[in-house]
């Protein structure tokens, strides 16, 4: 009895072992998700920006790669707590119905917004963990897998979720443990939960999907685990958000799976396309879908392992970091194939800390600067000499005031790596006559100009620009004549335009910035006299000044 | 006087337009009259130039005829100098009176003027006097013949060195003019005169100037007059001399 009882039992763990191999080789059967996203908190909750669009991604994340049907997956954005309830009340016939036929159905859980200590802050209103526990467990799911990213607001980098006196994961987590349970979410009890302007998600919740999509296939068995994903998510969150002012956040999973063992979340091997880093690759990699811009994967590789990101076809763009060199890489991934990223086929840049998450980016430079200019002599001035007026030397012996002092102020917003605007105020000509008859006559011009400024850079340290611009302008004459009787004061405003095209370089060796120059050419029909001639106030100038970084840090 | 043009062009370049005497810009007026110059006949008023509170003078109905007077000498030609803005039909003449006593010695048109200056020469006079102070008076007129309109910006005199160019022929000095010989006077003799500081001292020996005279001081004239002593105020000095003229008894 005894070799026929082992027999027996090998036979079994076969069996098993066989029957939970083939169930994790293929998608759910039968799966449905449930993903709510709320970018609004309650009282005193600062709004989110990207807790609606984390919902989306990972909705579309769970057809594209997790083997869900779309038609069982609700996506609920921006819902009140009794629309959530209802919708998991919803399902409640539809898992009897599986349970009554013998099927096994999974329910996967998304929340991305805020919470408090026991409960999901829906806008003004709140969803008890409780309650919402009683209407999971209530579900005759073979499996519920909830994930969680939320926590308390902050001052500071949106963050979001419970307060730091409740720990909102451990009493979560404590509230929803039951049987055929997982429950992932993004921080312990002594963190808040934060986005990223640069990544436009979470961090959590990115790199929960990168995992997904390949990244954290650890075992390179093409499917992505729930303990394969939290893993990665964990490792990566942690990474990118020790860097941040609000400080490092751990993501947390417990599970009572109860036999239930290693639980496929996505089937990156089966997607319609592949972004693929060979083995001998290492750097950071930030993927951004193009045009849009929005980052669909940012991983970091070491050498010695092939990684394949699973990503629907189109067009992507790449920024490579290593070190301090980075590369920028466009890739047009088509249907039912994959691309190899060969930075062979990159183009070097210089600056690599536009792409290095949480490393801070430049949104808003502010210059002052002073310089020279040149106005040409046209038949204003002629016709000023032709009246006896000859231009006043200033403090240099050599440096007439017709040869004007500039002043420019101005602030620039970045709106890509090589493309800006800018809007400044320029002190852009001014003249200053005197006649032997004591009569002195000068004029000022001013401009307020707005421009586009494209830029190269040339070296870590060294960026060339060009740029146009045009705005409006004032010129101000004044005349004082003193004659034998009376003084005659006069000053007059003439409106006009200015424009000027002109190219420089930055020297911009400190964070905080550095210096510029540049040399342009400027036109402003601006002063007229009573003699129908129009001083042009533009003419050549050269300018150098402080270029001041304002850096925004992730 | 006003130096038009920066001293030390002077120096190095002794140009003649250093000693220009500028007459325009804001000293060309004195509230609602002209500074420096008379309005002899018709009318002026004030214009913008090239700005609108720069004012120049702009001439009435022809004909109008300002004039100021000035001086000449025998080795200095007189540069007139304008800046204006003159219609072709105003037929604008710059006139020179030699003593100003009412006929025209010389005579130059104005050409047609868009804000642009010109400048004139005069010419010299041919009486070569041993003292400095022997200039002789003159006086300029603008006289404005035609409908044209005519606004003047400036005007200006100046001097410089000509001695070859072509005198005015000088021989018939009035009385109490500097001359040089009795021939050139219109009547009776050329004399030393008596100078007179501006306190009305006279002057001791070393001021040889000679003008011609009617008549010696309280000598009997022709006609039954009597030689009386005539003031003349020194031009552009502060002092005075007398000579002798004939009045009626």
């Amino acid at each position: 009895m005894r070799p026929v009882l082992l027999a027996l039992l090998a036979m079994l763990a076969i069996f098993f072992a066989s029957s939970g191999a083939a169930a994790q080789t293929r998608p759910h059967p039968i799966a449905y998700a449930v993903v709510v996203g709320s970018n609004p908190g309650g009282a005193g909750q600062q709004q989110l920006e990207y807790a609606e669009k984390d919902a989306e991604r990972v909705a579309k994340l769970l057809v594209e790669l997790g083997g869900y049907d779309a038609q069982r997956v609700r996506l609920l954005l921006r819902p009140d707590a009794g629309r959530v309830l209802a919708t998991l009340d919803g399902l409640k016939r539809q898992f009897e119905a599986h349970a009554s036929r013998g099927e096994d159905a999974l329910l996967f859980f998304y929340y991305s917004g805020h919470a408090r200590a026991d409960a999901l802050n829906l806008g003004a209103q709140t969803l008890r963990l409780g309650t919402l526990r009683q209407r999971l467990t209530a579900l005759p799911a073979t499996l519920t897998i909830t994930v969680l990213d939320a926590c308390q607001s902050g001052a500071f980098s949106r963050a979001k979720g419970a307060s730091r006196a409740a720990d909102f994961s451990y009493n979560s987590m404590q509230a929803l443990r039951t049987r055929g349970f997982a429950v992932m979410a993004s921080s312990t009890e002594k963190e808040l939960s934060q986005e990223s302007d640069e990544l436009k998600s979470s961090y959590f919740t990115h790199h929960f999907l990168v995992g997904l999509r390949g990244a954290g296939d650890h075992n390179r068995d093409g499917r992505v685990s729930l303990d394969e994903v939290y893993r990665y998510a964990y490792a990566r969150t942690l990474a990118a958000t020790a860097r941040t002012a609000v400080g490092g956040q751990h993501a947390t999973l417990e599970t009572e799976l109860m036999g239930q063992g290693d639980v496929p979340l996505s089937y990156p091997a089966a997607a319609d396309a592949h972004v693929e880093l060979a083995p001998d690759f290492d750097g950071r990699v930030l993927l951004q879908i193009q045009p849009s811009g929005s980052v669909i994967a940012e991983v970091t590789k070491a050498k010695g392992t092939q990684l394949t990101l699973a990503v629907p076809s189109g067009s992507y763009s790449a920024t490579v970091k290593r070190g301090e060199k980075a590369w920028s890489c466009e890739l047009d991934v088509k249907s039912r194939a994959g691309v190899t990223l060969d930075l062979g086929r990159c183009t070097a840049v210089a600056d690599g800390s536009a792409s290095a998450k949480g490393a801070g980016r430049e949104v808003w430079n502010f210059e002052v600067g002073f310089g020279f200019g040149a106005p040409p002599e046209d038949a204003y001035v002629k016709h000023l000499h032709t009246f006896g007026f000859s231009e006043s030397y200033g403090p240099l012996i050599t440096q007439r005031w017709c040869e004007p002092a500039l002043f420019t102020s101005g602030a620039e917003r970045r709106l890509t790596r090589g493309l800006g605007v800018f809007a400044r105020f320029q002190i852009i000509d001014h003249c200053e006559f005197r006649r032997l008859d004591s009569a002195e006559f000068s004029y000022y011009a001013y401009s307020l100009d707005a421009g586009v400024r494209g830029r190269l850079e040339l070296l870590d340290w060294l960026t060339g620009y060009a740029q146009v611009e045009i705005g409006p302008a004032l010129g101000v004459t004044h005349l004082s004549a003193a004659g034998t009787t009376e003084t005659i004061e006069s000053e007059e405003a003439n409106f006009g335009f200015h424009t000027r095209a002109s190219a420089g370089l930055m020297f911009l060796p400190w964070k905080l910035g550095g210096f510029f120059a540049e040399a342009g050419y400027a036109y402003a029909p601006l002063i007229e006299n009573e003699l129908g001639d129009v001083h042009d106030s533009g003419g050549f100038a050269v300018l150098i000044g402080f270029h001041i970084r304002n850096t925004r840090t992730e | 006087m006003i130096l038009r043009t920066t001293p030390w062009v002077c120096l190095v370049l002794a140009l003649p337009a250093c000693s220009d005497t500028q007459l325009g810009h804001s000293s060309f007026w004195c509230g609602n009259t002209l500074c420096e110059w008379e309005v002899e006949q018709g009318s002026i008023g004030q214009a913008p130039t090239w700005h609108e509170k720069d004012y120049g003078v702009t001439l009435g109905d022809a004909p109008t005829v300002i004039s100021r007077r000035t001086t000449l000498n025998s080795s200095d030609c007189a540069r007139f100098f304008l800046l204006g803005n003159v219609d072709a039909g105003a037929e604008l003449v710059l006139e020179l009176d030699v003593y100003d006593e009412g006929p025209i010695e010389f005579e130059q048109p104005i050409p047609e003027l868009h804000w642009q200056s010109q400048s004139f020469v005069l010419p010299r006079v041919d009486l070569e006097f041993s003292d400095r102070w022997g200039v002789i008076p003159a006086s300029l007129r603008l006289h404005k013949h035609g409908a044209g309109n005519v606004v003047l910006a400036q005007l200006g005199i100046g001097w410089f060195s000509c001695p070859e160019a072509a005198p005015i022929a000088i021989a018939d000095v009035p009385t109490g003019q500097f001359c040089m010989s009795s021939d050139q006077c219109r009547r009776g003799r050329c004399g030393p005169v008596t100078w007179k500081n501006a306190q009305g001292e006279p002057l001791g020996p070393g001021v040889d100037i000679t003008a011609c005279s009617d008549c010696a001081f309280d000598s009997e004239c022709g006609d039954g007059g009597r030689c009386i002593t005539e003031t003349q105020q020194l031009l552009e000095l502060t002092g005075q001399y007398s000579y002798g003229k004939c009045a009626a008894r």
